[in-house]
């Protein structure tokens, strides 16, 4: 009878919610839409999960075999395959999650439209299912490069730090993304230029070194590469030049810093904003 | 000097033109003035008469519930006797019947005590879109006309409504298309907000707007049910034990591996209703939900839908329907051009409703059988 007599409590309708308070309910509904868009993902296909890890390790090839063997690029570097498939799996997740993101809350327009949950999880979800993508291959992707014979080192307990730092760079960009598609569509278009202008200035299939002084302060406005050289000097070569020796300046961590910072700022307060009005503007 | 004169008569005549035009106006406000007081009185001795018999229902309630009550004792004390009457240890062989067999006693009728508590609360609830004068969808289109394409005119979609829904009540919307109701009822679910007023909530609302509850086209029905429970209120495992009833009750047990994507239209309905009614709500809002699907399928809705009405729950029903509002519904309200037209009893909105039909107001037009769900503003 007490619960009959409280739910008769009448409360305001808050109207639809960023995080809907509830942060319990909020991540349960994250993690089931996750899964079922991972299970999704590969089950139309017919090689299934071995899809998940074939995309990367197929883009590696080809960029190995350009790279090292055609432009002779990786002949000066430490162990270049073990850099470059790590650093272009950490950067497949960064794409897979903005990428999905982007166009996420337009496809989900019929839930919007009709149901009442956080918007968070919209994007929540695409960019937990990137991370099941990109746990699993890492998983492989390290028993690969120790089978070829890398050494584990005591730095490679920082690695979790950088990716850390990439869950949190990929999450509110695609959450920026995700809110500004729904307003301006050709977003799209200049997101898939920026990501292969982010792949080639960021010092993913080529070693800092190489970089011309002129062309340094692309180390400074990428929030991306410090994620990349780190990976590189913790994962595999402890002789790598650190963040501010390949910029030849402190801003080498500044930078990134300042602009990650800035994009995570503009995530909450744009999404904030955003989250009342977001199904009656789809 | 004769122009000046002639030009000053002019005036003259215009001014009493004028006076006469203004005096003519006057009347025509003091005699709608009267006409509303008059109609003012009318509602008031209207008003004081039904709150007169709503305080006689009232007591005629306690008087049944008193009644009843005395005779459930009565009852008791005659088993009682009964019980102890009749001979104990017979050497019948013929075993005792167990008590579970014995005479069930009569569902308790359900009284509900009149009027019930509201569970939903809309105060001055108003509501308009932007509307772009000319779409702006991309980026260069702003930036090249940055001053014209922040122009834009509201749409009132809504405007100062307000009422009442009690706890229990089946209560019908109608109107035209564009009158309002699927924004009403979005705000009612929460996926929209308002621009002013106020819309308070009792308990655990389950929206079916537009022909379903927000289903994935890529997800199996598994996945679907799971999460759209979860998000009416479910715990993850109470979703999952409920999904081969939702299925069954929804007759997709040969579908459950299929995408939603290639489901018909009306299995999709089917399961979206299936869930809304296994998700323990409070109140439920429906959209249209009886235009679709074939006849069978709208009688397990309906009976459904009168089974929750009679645990309890509450039940907002859009309806194009006449027949079906005036058959279930207890109460409703008549929308048009976002105002509410008419309310209460669902037999004279609906005769408020053929009235303005036939006097083609809001350019209505029933149509029951087609996709009834417009939207006032398009992406």
């Amino acid at each position: 009878m007490t619960q009959a007599q409280a739910a008769l409590e009448l409360r305001p309708n808050p109207g639809p919610q960023a995080l809907g308070g509830d942060l319990r309910r909020f991540w349960v509904l994250v993690r089931l839409s996750a899964v079922a868009q991972f299970k999704h993902l590969y089950a139309g296909s017919l090689l299934g999960y071995f899809w998940t890890l074939g995309r990367p390790l197929a883009m590696f090839g080809v960029i190995y075999v350009v790279f090292s063997e055609v432009l002779g690029i990786g002949a000066g570097i430490v162990n270049y395959p073990a850099v470059l498939l790590l650093n272009l799996l950490i950067f497949q997740f960064f794409t897979d999650a903005t990428s999905r993101a982007l166009p996420s809350m337009v496809s989900n327009e019929s839930t919007l439209r009709k149901m009442e949950f956080p918007r968070a999880v919209v994007p929540g979800a695409v960019v937990l299912a990137a991370v099941f993508t990109f746990v699993l291959n890492l998983v492989a992707v390290l028993a690969i490069l120790l089978f070829t014979g890398l050494e584990p080192r005591a730095t490679w307990v920082l690695v979790p730090l950088l990716c850390l730092a990439m869950l949190i760079v990929a999450t509110a960009t695609s959450f920026v993304l995700a809110t500004l598609f729904v307003q301006f569509r050709d977003i799209g278009q200049i997101w898939m230029v920026t990501t292969l202008a982010l792949l080639y200035s960021s010092p993913i299939m080529y070693p800092v070194e190489t970089i011309p002084n002129d062309f340094r302060w692309m180390l400074i406005v990428n929030p991306l590469a410090p994620i990349f050289e780190l990976m590189r000097k913790w994962a595999v070569d402890p002789g790598a030049p650190d963040v501010a020796a390949a910029a030849g300046t402190p801003w080498g961590w500044y930078g990134p810093l300042l602009i990650s910072l800035a994009i995570c700022v503009l995530a909450v307060v744009l999404f904030r904003r955003k989250a009342r009005t977001l199904a009656e503007l789809l | 000097m004769g122009a000046e004169e002639a030009g000053l008569r002019e005036q003259l005549s215009q001014a009493v033109a004028h006076r006469c035009a203004l005096q003519e106006a006057l009347a025509a406000v003091e005699a709608e003035r009267n006409a509303l007081r008059w109609e003012e009185g009318k509602l008031r001795g209207e008003y004081a008469r039904t709150h007169e018999a709503l305080v006689r229902l009232h007591a005629r309630t306690a008087d049944l519930h008193g009644a009843l009550n005395v005779a459930r004792a009565e009852k008791e004390r005659l088993e009682a006797a009964l019980a102890g009457a009749l001979p104990t240890g017979t050497a019948e062989p013929a075993p005792p019947r167990p008590a579970a067999a014995e005479p069930e006693p009569p569902a308790q009728p359900k009284l509900r005590p009149l009027p019930t508590p509201p569970v939903i609360e809309v105060r001055d609830l108003c509501k308009s879109y932007r509307v772009p004068a000319r779409p702006v969808d991309t980026l260069k289109e702003r930036l090249v006309h940055p001053i014209r394409s922040s122009r834009s005119m509201p749409l009132e979609a809504l405007r100062n409504v307000s009422f009442d829904i009690h706890q229990g009540e089946f209560f019908g919307i109608v109107g035209a298309n564009g009158s309002g109701k699927s924004t009403l009822l979005k705000l009612l679910a929460n996926v929209y907000a308002p621009d002013s007023g106020t819309i308070r909530t009792a308990g655990r609302i389950v929206p079916f707007i537009e022909l379903g509850v927000g289903l994935n086209p890529e997800f199996a029905a598994y996945d679907n049910v799971v999460i759209s429970g979860v998000m009416m209120g479910l715990e993850p495992e109470e979703a999952r034990a409920r999904y081969p009833e939702i299925i069954e009750f929804a007759g997709l047990q040969d579908f459950t591996e299929l995408k939603l994507k290639n489901y018909s239209s009306g299995m999709r309905v089917r399961l979206a209703f299936a869930v809304m009614a296994q998700v323990d709500a409070d109140i439920l809002l429906i959209d249209e939900v009886l235009a679709v699907g074939d006849a069978e399928f709208r009688e397990k809705c309906l009976a459904r839908t009168n089974q929750l009405r009679d645990e309890g729950k509450t039940i907002v029903l859009v309806t194009h329907s006449m027949g079906t509002m005036v058959e279930e519904c207890d109460r409703s309200i008549l929308l048009g051009g976002g105002e509410i037209r008419a309310i209460g009893d669902p037999r004279e909105v609906a005769r408020r409703y053929e009235r303005e039909l036939a006097a083609g107001e809001g350019d209505a037009e029933e149509e029951r059988d087609e996709k009834p769900a417009i939207r006032l503003v398009k992406g």
